[in-house]
C-alpha cells in the first residue's frame, strides 16, 4: 500500500513538482501553500508523511510541526528548506533538535527524498 | 682723602667709617674689593678670600684679571670691563672665574667706577657673588629640558606640538612632520585649524576641541584629519591644556596618532562581512527557484516523453528560471549603485507610460496567479525627469512582488496620479500584508531576525532594496504601508513632478507629441454649435480635445487638462475671452501655453486688444482648415496679428 505525502510549501512551482515527482515513485501526493491549510487537509485526508519547507508566511513550518505533532502524532515529518548555510537563516539543524524524521536543503535529489521516504 | 670719609647713610648721621671697614672685611657671600685705576686689587675682604682662596698678602697689588679664564683674558674682556665701567659708572657681567687652585665658579660681577668730587676716577669697586649652585641648577634644568625636547622631537610614530592659548602652533616634532606633512618652518605659527577637514571648519571643530580642552583639561578626538597634500587620514588625537605655577593657561600640548591603516582593516573586516552575508543573501535567494528547477529536471527525466507533466514542469522551469535572471540582474544592479557605477538617464519620462510598460513586463506572474490587475490612470501624460527603463523596472518589481505575495486570484491596483509636485504610481494588493515592525526592515539588504520573518524579508529584500535606491536616485521614495498580515500591502512611488523646461523638451524630443504631432487642444467656446464643429476639426486632424463652454469653466480645465493649445473666443456671457486669457497667463506654466483667439471681430483695434490680453494669435471666424493647421504646427512660431 502506497504512502500518502502531504507537501507544504509556499512556493506554487515546488508544490507542483514535488508532487509530479513524487507521484511519479507512486505515492498518493496532498499539497498546501502553508501550515493552515495543510492542518485542514490532514484532518479530511490524514498523510502518513507530512514533507514542509519552514519559512513561509501565515502559518510557517515550526508551526505547522507544532500542530501536527500535537493532533497527529504518529504522522512522519520532513523538513525541506532553502536555508543558506552562511547565514542564520539555516534552521535545519533546529528542525534536527525537535527531531523530525528527516531534514533536506534545497535544492535536492529527489532521489535523496525518495530513499529518505522509504526508510521511514 | 680716602673714599671711606665720605661714607655715609642719609644726610646728618655720619657712621663710624671703621664700621664700614667691617662691613666690607666681614662679609662672607660677597668679594668685595677694590682696583685701582689699572685694575690693580688694592683691598681684599673675607668674602673674597672665601670665594677666590686668596689671602689680602697673596693677592693685593695684582691685577683683577688673575680672576679671569685665560680666554677671556686674551680677548682683553677684563679691560673691556674697566673701560665700559668708566664709561658708564658701573658695568655688570656673569661668567666663568678662576680660583686660586684653578678651580671655576659661575660669577655675578659688578664693577663701580669711583670718582671725588671733581669727577676723577680714583678706582673702581668689585663686587662677585659666587652664583655656581644657581648656575649648575639653571644648567640642570636646561640640559634636562633639552633631553625632553630631543626626545619628543625625536618621536616619529606620534604627531607631538605646542600649540599656544589661541591654538596656534609652537612647536613641531618629526612625528607631526612625519604624520600631516608639514616641515616645522612651515607650519609654526600657523592654528590647529588646518589639520581638520573644511566641512569640520566648518562645524567649528578645532575651537570646540580646544575649549574643552581649556574646560576639562584635556579632549580626546577621533576622526578624519587632513595632511599638507590634502590626503585623509584617521586621527586619534589628545589634546591638553598646559598650566603654569601659577595656574594661568599658557597653551596645549596636542599627541595624534595615526591610524588610517587600523580603520582601513576595519572598514575591510565591516566589508568583509557585509560581503559574507550578501554572500548567504545570494545563495538564499537563488536556491528556492533552483530547488523547483532541479525537481522538474528530474520528473521530466523520468515520465515518459509524451506526458503532459513534461509540458507543465517545461513552464515551471521557464517561470522560475526567468526569476533567477532578475534575481541575479539585481544584484548586478545593487553591486553597480553601490558602487556609484548606474548610469540614470535624466529625460522626460510620463509615469503612466511606466506604469503600462510595469504592467505588461509583470502580465505573466499575475496572470499566472489568478489576480486581476486594475489599473488608474491619468488622462494625461505625468511627466518626471529620469530612466524610463529603471523606473520600468522599479514598477515592475512591485507589481511581481504583489503577485507573488497575494493568494492565488488576488486582486491587484496601479494607480498613477499627480499629487501637488509629486508624480505618485502606487501598487495595492489584497495579499499577504506586512506585520508592522517589518515594514521600515522590508528595504533592507540584508535583513535578519526571527525566523517566521525571514522568508518574507528575504524574498523580497534584494527586489526592494534595489527598488527604493532606484527611487532615492530619481530624487523620490518608495514607502511600504498595510494594515498588518493578512490585510494586504500598499507601496508607494513618489516622484518630483518634472518642471515645465522639462516637459517641453520632452515634447519636443518627440517623447509626446511631435511638433507636427497630436497636441491636446481645449476649445472655449459659448456657441455650442461653433465649438462642436472646431472640436471635429481639430479631431480629424489628429489631435485631443477638450470643449467647454464658458470662460470659468475654461480656467477650471486648464489646471487639470494641461493643454498645449487654447482656441478660446472673445465675446461669450461672464468672463470675456480677454479676461480668461489674462487669467490664462498667470497660472503656473501659463507663460508658456499658446492662447489663440477664435472671433467673430475681425477689426484691427480687435486685433490690438487680444494681443494687449496675451493673446499670441487672432483668427477670424470662420477659420479656414488650412489656417488653423498652419497655425497648430507654428508652436510659439510668428505672430498672425
Amino acid at each position: 500500500v502506497s504512502k500518502r505525502l502531504l507537501v507544504v510549501d509556499d512556493d506554487a512551482d515546488m508544490r507542483l513538482t514535488l508532487k509530479l515527482a513524487l507521484e511519479l515513485a507512486g505515492y498518493a501526493v496532498d499539497v498546501a501553500g502553508n501550515g493552515r491549510e495543510a492542518l485542514e487537509l490532514q484532518r479530511r485526508q490524514p498523510a502518513d508523511v507530512l514533507i514542509t519547507d519552514i519559512f513561509m508566511p501565515d502559518a510557517d513550518g515550526f508551526e505547522a510541526i507544532d500542530a501536527f505533532r500535537k493532533e497527529f502524532p504518529t504522522t512522519k515529518i520532513v523538513v525541506v528548506s532553502g536555508g543558506a548555510q552562511f547565514s542564520k537563516r539555516n534552521y535545519l539543524p533546529d528542525a534536527e533538535l525537535i527531531g523530525v524524521e528527516g531534514t533536506l536543503q534545497k535544492p535536492f535529489d529527489v532521489d535523496t527524498l525518495l530513499g529518505l521516504l522509504s526508510r521511514l | 682723602m680716602t673714599p671711606t670719609d665720605k661714607l655715609h647713610l642719609g644726610n646728618k648721621h655720619l657712621v663710624d667709617p671703621r664700621l664700614y671697614k667691617l662691613l666690607v672685611d666681614q662679609a662672607k657671600d660677597y668679594a668685595l674689593f677694590l682696583l685701582d685705576r689699572d685694575g690693580r686689587i688694592m683691598s681684599w675682604n673675607a668674602g673674597a678670600r672665601r670665594l677666590k682662596g686668596y689671602s689680602a698678602e697673596e693677592i693685593v697689588g695684582r691685577h683683577f684679571s688673575t680672576f679671569y679664564t685665560r680666554e677671556a683674558v686674551d680677548s682683553g674682556w677684563p679691560q673691556h670691563e674697566l673701560k665700559v665701567a668708566t664709561a658708564e659708572g658701573r658695568f655688570e657681567d656673569e661668567g666663568w672665574r678662576v680660583r686660586k687652585d684653578g678651580s671655576r665658579f659661575w660669577a655675578n660681577v659688578v664693577i663701580t667706577a669711583l670718582r671725588d668730587e671733581e669727577g676723577r676716577l680714583l678706582g673702581f669697586s668689585k663686587i662677585t657673588r659666587d652664583l655656581t649652585d644657581r648656575k649648575l641648577h639653571e644648567e640642570a634644568l636646561r640640559q634636562s629640558e633639552e633631553r625632553f625636547r630631543l626626545l619628543i622631537e625625536g618621536v616619529v610614530d606620534y604627531a607631538i606640538f605646542m600649540l599656544d592659548t589661541d591654538g596656534v602652533v609652537t612647536s613641531w616634532n618629526a612625528g607631526a612632520e612625519r604624520i600631516k606633512g608639514y616641515k616645522r618652518d612651515e607650519i609654526i605659527g600657523k592654528h590647529l585649524s588646518r589639520f581638520f577637514l573644511p566641512e569640520d571648519i566648518d562645524a567649528g571643530k578645532p575651537w570646540e576641541e580646544l575649549a574643552a580642552a581649556r574646560r576639562d583639561g584635556r579632549a580626546e578626538s577621533e576622526g578624519w584629519r587632513v595632511r599638507k597634500n590634502g590626503e585623509r587620514f584617521w586621527a586619534r588625537a589628545v589634546l591638553s591644556a598646559l598650566y603654569d605655577a601659577s595656574g594661568h593657561l599658557r597653551g596645549f600640548a596636542k599627541v595624534t596618532q595615526d591610524l588610517t591603516d587600523r580603520r582601513h582593516l576595519r572598514d575591510l573586516e565591516k566589508a568583509t562581512k557585509n560581503v559574507n552575508e550578501f554572500i548567504a543573501t545570494l545563495a538564499h535567494e537563488l536556491r528556492n527557484p533552483l530547488a523547483p528547477i532541479r525537481t522538474a529536471l528530474q520528473v521530466m527525466a523520468k515520465a515518459p516523453a509524451n506526458d503532459p507533466a513534461q509540458e507543465t514542469m517545461r513552464q515551471t522551469i521557464e517561470r522560475q528560471s526567468a526569476q533567477l535572471a532578475r534575481i541575479v540582474n539585481d544584484m548586478i544592479d545593487i553591486s553597480c549603485i553601490t558602487r556609484g557605477a548606474i548610469a540614470i538617464e535624466h529625460a522626460p519620462v510620463d509615469v503612466a507610460d511606466v506604469a503600462r510598460r510595469a504592467a505588461e513586463a509583470a502580465a505573466p506572474l499575475i496572470d499566472g496567479a489568478g489576480h486581476k490587475l486594475h489599473m488608474e490612470l491619468p488622462g494625461e501624460p505625468l511627466w518626471v525627469s529620469g530612466d524610463l527603463h529603471r523606473l520600468t523596472q522599479l514598477a515592475t518589481n512591485l507589481l511581481n512582488n504583489a503577485a507573488r505575495y497575494t493568494p492565488q486570484g488576488g486582486k491587484i491596483l496601479l494607480a498613477v496620479r499627480a499629487e501637488g509636485s509629486q508624480a505618485r504610481l502606487q501598487v495595492r494588493d489584497n495579499g499577504r500584508g506586512i506585520e508592522s515592525e517589518l515594514l521600515e526592515r522590508i528595504f533592507d539588504m540584508f535583513v535578519q531576525g526571527r525566523p517566521p520573518l525571514m522568508r518574507v524579508a528575504g524574498g523580497l529584500g534584494i527586489g526592494l532594496a534595489l527598488s527604493r535606491k532606484l527611487a532615492e536616485l530619481h530624487g523620490g521614495s518608495l514607502d511600504a504601508r498595510s494594515d498588518g498580515p493578512g490585510k494586504g500591502s500598499e507601496f508607494t512611488l513618489r516622484l518630483p513632478a518634472a518642471k515645465l523646461e522639462e516637459r517641453r523638451s520632452g515634447q519636443d524630443a518627440g517623447i509626446s507629441f511631435a511638433s507636427s504631432g497630436p497636441q491636446r487642444i481645449l476649445v472655449v467656446d459659448d456657441n455650442v454649435d461653433a465649438a462642436r464643429s472646431l472640436e471635429m476639426l481639430l479631431k480629424s486632424l489628429g489631435h485631443e480635445t477638450r470643449v467647454v463652454h464658458d470662460g470659468a469653466e475654461a480656467l477650471r480645465a486648464a489646471p487639470e487638462y494641461r493643454p498645449s493649445i487654447v482656441l478660446l473666443d472673445i465675446g461669450m456671457p461672464g468672463l470675456d475671452g480677454y479676461e480668461v486669457a489674462r487669467r490664462l497667463r498667470a497660472m503656473e506654466g501659463g507663460e508658456s501655453l499658446r492662447i489663440v483667439a477664435v472671433t467673430g471681430w475681425g477689426q484691427d483695434a480687435d486685433r490690438e486688444k487680444s494681443r494687449g490680453a496675451g493673446f499670441d494669435l487672432h483668427l477670424v471666424k470662420p477659420v479656414e482648415p488650412r489656417e488653423l493647421v498652419r497655425v497648430l504646427d507654428e508652436r510659439g512660431g510668428a505672430s498672425l496679428h
